[in-house]
């Protein structure tokens, strides 16, 4: 992996945290209507609209800074008819606004049902944005990122950064849910994990496999496999975790609720950081 | 004018003196870890035995290698700034005004052609020498050569000049990017299990 490629780590991984804070918002507030699910509107610092359109503001800046050239940016949008970059950077810039326009509306009106409506345009737009990143990545010529693991861990980090989030929101009283609501997130979140870990532990086989062009096969030795197996290792340790705290939580040593949430937090963080580091380390190109 | 400008190499006339790439490196001045022509060395075989005596199917050949103006130049279809342009007579070149320096055609290229010049932010890539073309002059690598092995000309007039056109190790399948260059093949290229020999001096372009 490339220096430069720790901006798109952060860009992929940032953007993605605000596109699952907006879906799980609208899902809640779809599914779970009236006094189950509550949380500040408008410009409030502690609106999670606010906090999402603030991540996918330091996610674009964080991605110029892999730019060799960064004051021809505005010509990134000149290739819409054929690059998916291009429409990426559009689909930014189209999310950017269904935030802005979701905080206006619950700044000037208090209908919870247009919010809800918003909501939902807003999660669509980063829905697009989502599925514009992942035909970024779907190169002929590199097939390490041409297969399903790509939308399938993209789409991961989105869910499980989101329940993150919204756990974290709940737990620090900016979105307020019903206790049975947080237990279905955080069964859910187990499972987001279990899918990750399965997910890579299949791609790496595939990986394993690959020697085209001028390599031979690199991905089953070295940094790479120690942090594939690292990354496991955090992402089943966090799922133990998750479910200890669910079913007993009184088990866990020193019986202090508030470290092991922030040591679960902070396991399955450095676990998609990990995540998205090893999928640009993968980058594998046909020919020479 | 030619409508599809192109490369012919010649695998079984290449000594591997790599002159076209210096040619290269001294017509546009490229800087340390700038080599827009690379020259592959390719190697393999080995011993066997065979009853009492030892027999060897050693063998070896080079690879000159820059952009290939492709037909269908997967660079310029991603580049979002659509600073990858082609020409009419199929030369694809950079516009550095436009040039963001994103790198993604770096990526995607098979034949690592695109390549990033941290003096300019940018990327630069084999132009075919279009100004020397424009003159009618041939490429700097291509009159550098000592063994004509390279040449230039319209892709269909080369393919009938020289008979069919073979893609062969380490290059990717031909269909991906319809690459303008005719390969005339060393005669020892089909045989198994090759590899490059001076991947020191050539992956950095990955």
């Amino acid at each position: 992996m490339r220096n430069k490629d720790w901006s798109l780590v952060f860009f992929t991984l940032l953007s993605q945290l605000s596109v699952g804070i907006v879906l799980w918002l609208a899902l809640l507030a779809v599914f779970f209507t009236g006094t189950s699910l509550s949380f500040e509107t408008g410009f409030s610092p502690i609106n999670p609209v606010s906090i999402a359109l603030g991540l996918i503001v330091i996610a674009t800046v964080s991605s110029f800074l892999h730019l060799g050239n960064p004051s021809n940016a505005p010509n990134a949008l000149n290739n819409l008819s054929g690059s998916w970059l291009s429409r990426e950077i559009l689909a930014i810039n189209v999310y950017v606004l269904s935030l802005l326009a979701t905080m206006l509306l619950g700044r000037y009106s208090a209908n919870s049902e247009a919010m809800t409506y918003m909501l939902l345009l807003s999660s669509l737009a980063g829905l697009v944005l989502l599925w514009m990143m992942v035909r970024v990545y779907a190169i002929p010529t590199i097939p390490s990122w041409n297969s399903w693991y790509t939308p399938l861990s993209f789409g991961a980090s989105t869910i499980c950064l989101g329940l993150l989030a919204l756990l974290m929101f709940q737990h620090t009283g900016v979105v307020h849910v019903d206790s049975q609501t947080r237990i279905g997130l955080t069964i859910l979140l187990m499972l987001i994990l279990l899918i990750e870990v399965a997910s890579a532990l299949f791609n790496q086989l595939k990986l394993e496999k690959m020697h085209t062009g001028i390599d031979g096969p690199v991905f089953d030795r070295g940094a790479f496999h120690t942090m594939f197996l690292l990354r496991a290792g955090m992402l089943i340790t966090a799922f133990v975790l998750v479910f200890v705290f669910i079913v007993n939580p009184a088990a866990l040593p020193g019986n202090s609720g508030h470290t092991w949430l922030y040591a679960m937090l902070a396991l399955i963080i450095a676990a998609q950081i990990t995540g998205r580091v090893l999928f640009y380390a993968s980058y594998f190109r046909l020919g020479v | 004018m030619s409508k599809r400008l192109a490369f012919y190499f010649d695998s079984s006339s290449c000594s591997g003196c790599k002159t076209c790439q210096m040619a290269c490196k001294d017509k546009n001045n490229l800087a340390v870890g700038q080599v827009w022509r690379r020259v592959y060395e390719v190697s393999g075989g080995g011993w066997h035995k065979q009853g009492n005596a030892w027999a060897q199917d050693v063998f070896a050949y080079n690879l000159s290698m820059s952009c290939n103006h492709c037909e269908d130049p997967i660079c310029a279809k991603n580049c979002p700034t659509k600073a990858l342009w082609k020409r009419e007579d199929g030369i694809v070149q950079i516009d550095q005004n436009k040039c963001i320096g994103c790198q993604y055609c770096l990526w995607v290229c098979p034949y690592g052609a695109p390549q990033f010049n941290p003096e300019t932010g940018t990327m630069g890539k084999c132009d075919l020498c279009a100004d020397y073309i424009d003159e009618g002059k041939n490429p700097s690598c291509v009159d550098a050569c000592p063994m004509r092995a390279l040449d230039i000309g319209d892709y269909d007039e080369l393919l009938q000049k020289h008979g069919s056109s073979d893609h062969i190790y380490p290059l990717p399948d031909d269909a991906i990017t319809s690459p303008s260059i005719c390969i005339k093949a060393h005669p020892k290229a089909d045989q198994p299990n090759p590899s490059v020999g001076n991947l020191e001096e050539v992956k950095f372009a990955k």
